[in-house]
């Protein structure tokens, strides 16, 4: 199974998905599948969502508050599970997307001077 | 417990809506490759690939809604229970010393909740407050019942408080259901209601029923109402009181009975001088009680009472000094506070006592553990897993316990409330209420962290290689840090209750004491019943007169009676009426008159055989005659103390009293009597004046009679009889002067007879435990002492040394329990009558029941140890 397209996916870390998860439902109630193929499709299938993760990372949000489950029907007129966003989770996302830019912004700097050293 | 449900229900439903989103998801993934182009059966085949294991992801997912360690304390506990059934004996042993600690503990909690910490049923009850003292008095121009209402009035013009009302309590005559019947009832102001904050359904009082003709309304109790019909009905309705037709306004809510248990309440002033023992219109039986204003403190307010009752020169008087301002529940409660707190700290010790026992029982049962122990650590159990499990056994133990003793005090809480004196005043009733079991579980989870601490450290300290290596026979250990602790424990154990036996011991000496005490009469053979005239039938005090005398004389010819006499108070009766009034003393004498509080003397009415009837002597001068009638000069007896009071050495016959008022009423002192005790047999003998019954008509008394042979059986001839004189006349009960003596002693009895069944508790569980200690060590020397026999030890030898051993531990435990006793026992001191504190006779007594106790603790064990065959001792091994 280890084609060269699964090497340059990547899979992601637990906190993570949570954020990009949270992303996610900032735009609307969406359902699961939706999830997570929007995720792959925004990261250009980059990042890959096993789904032995997204459904226990969706019943964490549920737990912790910040999304929230309804019956819905699809737009193929099937009925569906629906996440979204709750007020606590949109609080959340600010402050995870903040936290991942600080932690993102730091890991650069601490990469990038390395390559130059590397270079010269 | 609902939480959990809820979370367990709240888990199901997501796994459901999980299912129900994987199917989703796989049909949409087949959707997806369907339109990509794959044949149907394989694109759900990639879908399904594609999503993965749904076992493991509903694995996971269900992890999410599941809490870990509420399934390993599950675990726990289920595992503590089965250890528990294997071990029945040390199961049950432990279980019952706590259900009787904390029985007995939740047993005192519900009286202490129901007197001192149940809030009582008023809103903001911290702001209704008594006023006790010379500036109530002196404030009150003219003590006829207007009096109260000048009183009210100028008590208004206060700042502090909000209402302020006044009330006087009594009995009165109830017709209305088939039989007049004598009732509680209670005279108040307008603001009465407001004061205590509970308004009755339909109506309060007016102020235009405070004027003499417009107050014949009424407030009813829910209980006395539902005699009559339902509160609709009743209001509007007319009732009968004292002969006089009153109509009810309005009833208060259910349990609404203050002041005492008053039944029905008439606003002050009445058309009549009402209810008990009126003797005379100068005598102040008012009680004010007010409301502060928010914020307003009892300094504040008394100060503020002192200056507008005060002049400045007279500031700092003794009279200023005795005015009180007491908070609601510190009048009612009173004297019962120090009681209560003093049985609660008793009976901890109980409870701490069962603790030490259960403890002892967990560190003998962790030395047989101990291998069990090391293994499981050895096999990687952490210590915190072992501990956990450790307290989830003790946890159930003690909650086993708690179960159990919740019953015990279940079962015992209607032997307390017989044991409870009728006067001690219940915020609420005694029964296990949510409070209640509160404490209950309280206490039940510190004593299972207090026993269950001592193994668990023991735990701690043992070294995994050895403990693995030995056979399991840890004479070392056991010699050495846990035989000092079991020690330590047996130790406190006897020190604790050592304490509680020197407690109930002055307790009992002051009971028995008080039983010695001469009441200044000779209660045997004497019948009491309460009379209560109506008003209505009785305006005329020659009617009333008349009323007395037919029935004394008809009374005094029955078989069986000596004598029979009226009287208004009734020594003992718990009817004491504090009927203060300023007595005047006529300018004869050199003796300074008494301020203050000694101003207030007992007013009581007599016939003429009262005296004689009951067995009070006389001192000086002369008895009431059949002479002492009206017409004839105004005589007056004093009791002994009050002559003291007034006259000090001179001789006060012949000295004239009066009763106050603006035209002195002046009496001529023709006798002076012995004193008799009124309030109680351990109250000092009250100053008391007495009058003569046909000069001073009351409505209200006791027909006393002096009976032959046992009271009792010439009641109902006694009841016929005064039912010939006036079939109308409501009847109270018959109760001997024993039964008032024994009543007037319920408070002692109840705290000596509590701290007796505590102290015996205490006793038999240090006792047990000592057994229990020396039982072992016996058992764990089995192999010495067959060694020492096998050396030529003759039994008593052996006896001794075991004996001896109990013997040290409890002569450290008595010079503990006696240092203990010691700093204890002053807490006691105001509660004991006729026996100091540090009385050497109970101090001795209980030293010695807590030794022979626990010399027969010792010596069944040590007499089995005589008992051991050496050959087979010494391969015991």
């Amino acid at each position: 199974m280890s084609t060269k397209e699964q090497q340059e996916r990547i899979e992601l870390l637990q906190g993570t998905l949570d954020l990009l998860i949270l992303r996610t439902l900032r735009l609307g109630p969406v359902h699961g599948h939706a999830i997570a193929k929007a995720i792959e499709m925004r990261s250009e299938d980059v990042l890959q969502v096993e789904q032995g993760s997204l459904y226990p990372a969706l019943h964490r949000l549920i737990k912790r508050g910040w999304i929230s489950v309804q019956e819905g029907t699809s737009e193929n007129n099937r009925r569906a599970k629906f996440y979204r966003l709750t007020a606590k989770g949109k609080r959340q996302l600010l402050v995870e997307t903040s936290k991942w830019e600080k932690l993102a912004g730091a890991i650069a700097r601490i990469l990038m001077p390395a390559e130059s050293e590397g270079e010269s | 417990m609902s939480r959990w449900a809820r979370l367990f229900s709240r888990r199901k439903r997501m796994m459901e809506d999980l299912d129900q989103d994987i199917r989703d998801f796989i049909e949409r993934e087949t959707q997806d490759n369907i339109e990509r182009g794959l044949p149907p059966g394989e694109a759900r085949y990639a879908a399904l690939r594609k999503f993965g294991n749904v076992t493991r992801v509903r694995e996971d997912t269900r992890e999410v809604w599941t809490m870990v360690w509420l399934e390993q304390l599950w675990q726990d506990i289920r595992f503590g229970l089965r250890t528990l059934r294997k071990a029945p004996g040390f199961t049950a042993v432990a279980v019952l010393m706590l259900a009787l600690g904390i029985g007995a503990n939740t047993a005192m909690f519900s009286v202490v909740n129901a007197v001192l910490l149940h809030p009582l049923p008023y809103p903001h009850p911290e702001r209704i407050v008594f006023l006790w003292g010379a500036p109530i008095v002196q404030r009150v121009p003219d003590p006829k019942p207007s009096g109260a209402l000048v009183l009210a009035d100028w008590l208004m013009q206060t700042r502090s408080f909000e209402n302020f009302a006044v009330e006087q309590s009594g009995e009165v005559n109830l017709a209305g259901a088939d039989r007049p019947e004598h009732v509680k009832a209670s005279q108040v102001t307008v603001d009465f209601f407001r004061v205590l904050g509970i308004q009755p359904y339909g109506r309060s009082f007016l102020a235009e029923e405070s004027t003499p003709g417009r107050s014949q309304v009424a407030v009813l109790s829910d209980q006395l109402c539902r005699r009559f019909g339902a509160p609709g009905d009743v209001i509007g309705r007319p009732v009968l009181v004292n002969g006089l037709k009153f109509t009810v306004v309005g009833v208060m809510p259910a349990g609404f009975t203050f002041p005492g248990k008053t039944q029905i309440w008439m606003p002050l002033p009445l058309p009549w001088t009402f209810a008990a023992s009126h003797i005379s219109d100068q005598a102040i039986y008012f009680t004010p009680i007010a409301r502060l204003r928010p914020g307003v403190g009892l300094e504040q307010a008394r100060d503020e009472v002192i200056r507008l009752a005060f002049p400045a020169s007279q500031a700092n008087s003794d009279a200023e000094r005795e005015f009180e301002l007491k908070p609601l529940r510190e009048a009612l409660v009173g004297n019962d506070r120090p009681v209560l707190w003093l049985l609660l700290g008793a009976v901890a010790f109980v409870l701490l006592i069962a603790c030490a026992d259960v403890a002892n029982l967990l560190l003998a049962r962790a030395v047989v553990r101990e291998r069990e122990m090391t293994v499981r650590a050895a096999l990687g159990a952490s210590r915190l897993r072992l501990t956990r499990q450790n307290l989830a056994e003790t946890l159930l133990i003690s909650g086993f316990g708690g179960l159990a003793g919740l019953l015990l005090a279940s079962w015992s809480l209607g032997a307390i409330r017989l044991l409870v004196p009728s006067n001690m005043p219940l915020a609420a009733p005694i029964r296990i209420d949510g409070g209640v079991l509160a404490f209950t579980l309280a206490v039940s989870l510190a004593s299972g962290l207090l026993f269950g601490l001592f193994p668990s450290l023991h735990a701690y300290r043992s070294d995994l290689s050895r403990s693995l290596k030995e056979s399991g026979n840890l004479d070392a250990s056991d010699r050495g840090l846990l035989g000092r602790t079991r020690s330590l424990l047996t130790i406190s154990e006897g020190a604790l209750s050592l304490v509680l036996l020197v407690g109930a011991g002055l307790f009992l000496r002051s009971f028995a004491r008080l039983n010695e005490v001469s009441p200044g009469f000779n209660p045997e053979r004497l019948l009491t019943t309460q009379v209560n005239l109506a008003e209505g039938v009785y305006q005329d005090s020659s009617k009333r007169n008349e009323f007395y005398e037919s029935v004394l004389q008809r009374v005094a010819a029955l078989p069986g009676v000596r004598s029979a006499a009226f009287t208004s108070n009734l020594p003992l009766s718990g009817v004491v009426v504090t009927s203060a009034f300023r007595m005047q003393v006529k300018e004869e004498s050199h003796h300074p008159s008494p301020e203050g509080d000694s101003q207030f003397a007992l007013l009581t009415a007599v016939s003429p055989g009262y005296f004689r009837t009951l067995g009070i002597p006389l001192l000086a001068g002369r008895l009431f005659s059949d002479g002492d009638r009206d017409g004839a000069p105004k005589a007056a007896i004093v009791s002994e103390s009050l002559a003291h009071a007034y006259w000090g050495s001179e001789n006060p016959l012949g000295k004239h009293v009066s009763l106050g008022g603006p035209q002195p009423d002046w009496r001529e002192i023709v006798g002076v009597v012995g004193d008799t005790r009124h309030a109680g047999l351990s109250a000092e003998p009250s100053e008391e004046l007495y009058l003569p019954l046909r000069q001073n008509t009351t409505w209200t008394g006791f027909l006393t009679i002096r009976t032959e042979g046992a009271p009792t059986l010439i009641a109902a001839e006694v009841r016929r009889t005064m039912a010939e004189v006036d079939r109308n006349e409501p009847l109270s009960d018959f109760l001997t002067m024993q039964e008032h003596i024994s009543n007037s002693m319920a408070p002692s009895r109840f705290r000596t007879v509590l701290l007796s069944i505590f102290a015996a508790l205490a006793l038999t569980l240090a006792v047990v435990g000592l057994y229990g200690v020396m039982s072992y060590s016996v058992s764990r020397r089995t192999h010495e002492i067959g060694v020492r026999m096998a050396m030529g030890a003759r039994g008593e030898d052996v006896l001794r040394l075991v004996v001896g051993e109990g013997f040290k531990l409890t002569m450290v435990a008595v010079g503990i329990g006696l240092l203990g006793a010691l700093a204890l026992v002053r807490f006691s001191s105001s509660l004991l009558y006729g026996v100091r504190p540090l009385d050497p006779l109970t101090f001795v007594a209980a030293t010695l029941a807590l030794t022979a106790a626990a010399l027969l603790a010792a010596y069944l064990p040590a007499r089995r140890a005589t008992k051991v065959d050496p050959m087979v001792a010494l391969r015991y091994e």
